[in-house]
């Protein structure tokens, strides 16, 4: 069936924050592996954020792909806080810069909530800044940016957020 | 063997600088008395003066004996610290953390301060005031700042306090030569807020045995050459430094030997001091973490990270150091979020049912022993005139010793 141009750049950008959401879908569950397989093999990870206090851009976690293969299989052997962590993510932004590779902006609130009782508090606010790129008939994460606005974070965490 | 009531609630079996009575951590009035006993007597690091690099600039800081406070570099280059009050009707002077203010403006009724603590302006003073006050008598209160030890502001309320060499004396001696070759700048802060007392946050620090906690520490310090040989060395005034240690990076998956150090130092050396009442330096070869404390309540405390390196890296040497840094002690690094877990378990666990804290490990002074954190409490109850162990034995509290232990036990 043939599309419009109107038509194919609507469906392309359904497909993108779908993609965008299924990344957080896979974190909320945990799933950092099913996760990883959602991310190219030159894939880079970095949480940042500014600080007002020392006036300074803050990069607290940087990672290549090996990099953040590594964390994710360590994770077991640490002990680790292990309250569910839901990512509240709304795509914001879908910039393509060719028809295979977007950059895509979405705020991220990120709830923490108690295995012993189940209250949940907020535990960050932020954004994420993707890239993310076509490989055949489906789309991979090739970078993600996390900035965060909230640099207050309790006791952090040792899943990437 | 499972303990009943009377025997859980025993003193331990060892001498009393062994064992820590939990009222040391919960009770209101024991941090009452702290903070005007030790935090309003002791040096505390308000920021590092890489955080005002510039005249007019200014830092604001949370000092642990409840007073808001500014940091200012003036015009003459020297870091001065005031109280961010103002005088007048007891407004905070500047609300944000920091900036570059040529006059710290109170925006309630507009009066001015310099940067060395005078009062420049007040709107029609002559008309409501007369001759009767005037900006002679709305002065800041400047707070004694002594900048030091790698380029730290040190502050203190009490102006009759030692002067900071003193109070430092020689505990420092092992890292300082490291710590002042070269110009130091803060890269990444962050102030994580936990339901605990200040003092278990310092035991921590205090203290190696719970390297079992740490699967990088297991893999990267117990298991190399040396570890069980580092030495506590107690100094006067509460300090303790733990010995150093080469680190074996590359037994972590992913992490690799570090690629720099500070000047004088082996690459992957590891040196750590703990100074009365609530800071650590912490120096891990390529970059340096410093903690500083403010209570809360008696169970919630402001921790502060600062991550350091040299001045003078470049920006690959200075990413280098970020990435060594936040890998282990940021917010989302491998051991900082076990230790904090590690202190919010007793802090969540001395709320819900107490029990003395034993520091009963004594090992020649070496990596498991725990001398540091008797060593501290040592020191505090020399400032608070009180037993960390039985604090209310000296009835000057109005604790009623039994009574209150026998509800904060059952
Ligand atoms: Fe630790």
């Amino acid at each position: 069936m043939l599309r419009t141009p109107g038509e194919t750049r609507a469906s392309a950008y359904l497909e993108v924050a779908q993609f965008v959401y299924s990344t957080v879908v896979r974190l909320n569950a945990k799933n950092f592996t099913g996760w990883l397989e959602l991310c190219a093999d030159n894939f880079s990870y970095s949480i940042q954020a500014w600080s007002p206090e020392i006036r300074r851009d803050m990069t607290w976690l940087q990672h290549d792909r090996s990099g953040i293969d590594s964390l994710v299989r360590q994770l077991p052997r640490h002990n680790t806080d292990e309250s569910i962590f839901t990512r509240h993510a709304t795509v914001y932004t879908i910039d393509f810069d060719r028809d295979d590779a977007a950059t895509v902006v979405s705020a991220l609130t990120v709830y923490r909530t108690d295995l012993d009782g189940g209250e949940s508090r907020l535990f960050a606010v932020g954004h994420y800044h993707d890239q993310v790129v076509r490989d055949g008939e489906r789309w991979l994460l090739g970078r993600r940016e996390v900035r965060l606005d909230t640099r207050s974070l309790g006791i952090g965490t040792h899943y990437p957020i | 063997m499972p303990r009943n009531a009377a025997q859980w609630n025993r003193t331990p079996p060892l001498p009393p600088t062994h064992y820590v009575d939990p009222l040391v951590y919960t009770s209101e009035e024991i941090l009452a008395q702290e903070r005007d006993k030790i935090f309003a007597r002791a040096w505390s690091i308000a920021c590092h003066e890489s955080e005002v690099p510039e005249r007019y600039d200014y830092r604001t800081y949370r000092h642990p004996a409840g007073k808001n406070l500014v940091v200012v570099r003036g015009d003459d280059g020297t870091i001065r610290t005031f109280f961010n009050v103002c005088p007048h009707r007891g407004n905070t002077i500047l609300y944000n953390p920091a900036g570059n203010a040529k006059h710290l403006l109170c925006i309630f009724h507009a009066f001015a301060f310099d940067c060395r603590g005078n009062c420049v302006a007040i709107p029609r003073e002559k008309a409501g005031y007369q001759e009767r006050i005037g900006k002679g008598d709305f002065g800041l209160r400047a707070v004694r700042t002594e900048v030091g030890f790698g380029g730290f502001v040190f502050v203190n309320l009490d102006d009759r306090a030692p002067a900071l060499e003193t109070f430092i004396g020689e505990a420092l001696d092992g890292m300082r030569a490291s710590l002042e070759a070269e110009p130091l700048e803060v890269f990444t802060f962050h102030r994580a807020i936990v339901r605990t007392n200040y003092k278990l946050w310092h035991d921590t620090n205090s203290e190696f045995y719970h390297d079992y906690m740490h699967y990088h520490n297991r893999q990267t310090s117990m298991a190399a050459p040396g570890y069980f040989e580092r030495r506590y060395t107690a100094f006067p005034n509460g300090h303790a430094q733990v010995g150093d240690q080469v680190v074996n990076y590359e037994a972590y998956e992913g992490f690799k030997s570090r690629d720099l150090s500070f000047p004088g130092m082996a690459l992957n050396q590891w040196k750590m001091v703990d100074l009365f009442p609530g800071m650590t330096y912490n120096l891990r070869g390529s970059s340096l973490r410093i903690d500083t404390l403010c209570p809360i309540s008696p169970l919630e405390t402001a921790i502060e990270f600062r991550g350091l390196g040299l001045k003078c890296d470049t920006p690959a040497e200075r990413a280098a150091r970020v990435h060594d840094y936040n890998t282990i002690w940021g917010p989302f690094g491998r051991n900082l979020h076990e230790d904090l877990l590690g202190v919010l378990g007793q802090g969540r666990a001395l709320e819900r049912g107490q029990t003395y804290l034993v520091h009963g490990r004594e090992e020649d002074s070496t990596i498991h022993d725990e001398v540091g954190m008797r060593h501290f409490y040592a020191e505090w109850s020399r400032w608070m005139g009180r037993s960390s162990s039985d604090p209310s034995a000296d009835g000057a509290s109005g604790v009623n010793g039994a009574a209150h232990r026998e509800a904060a036990l059952s």
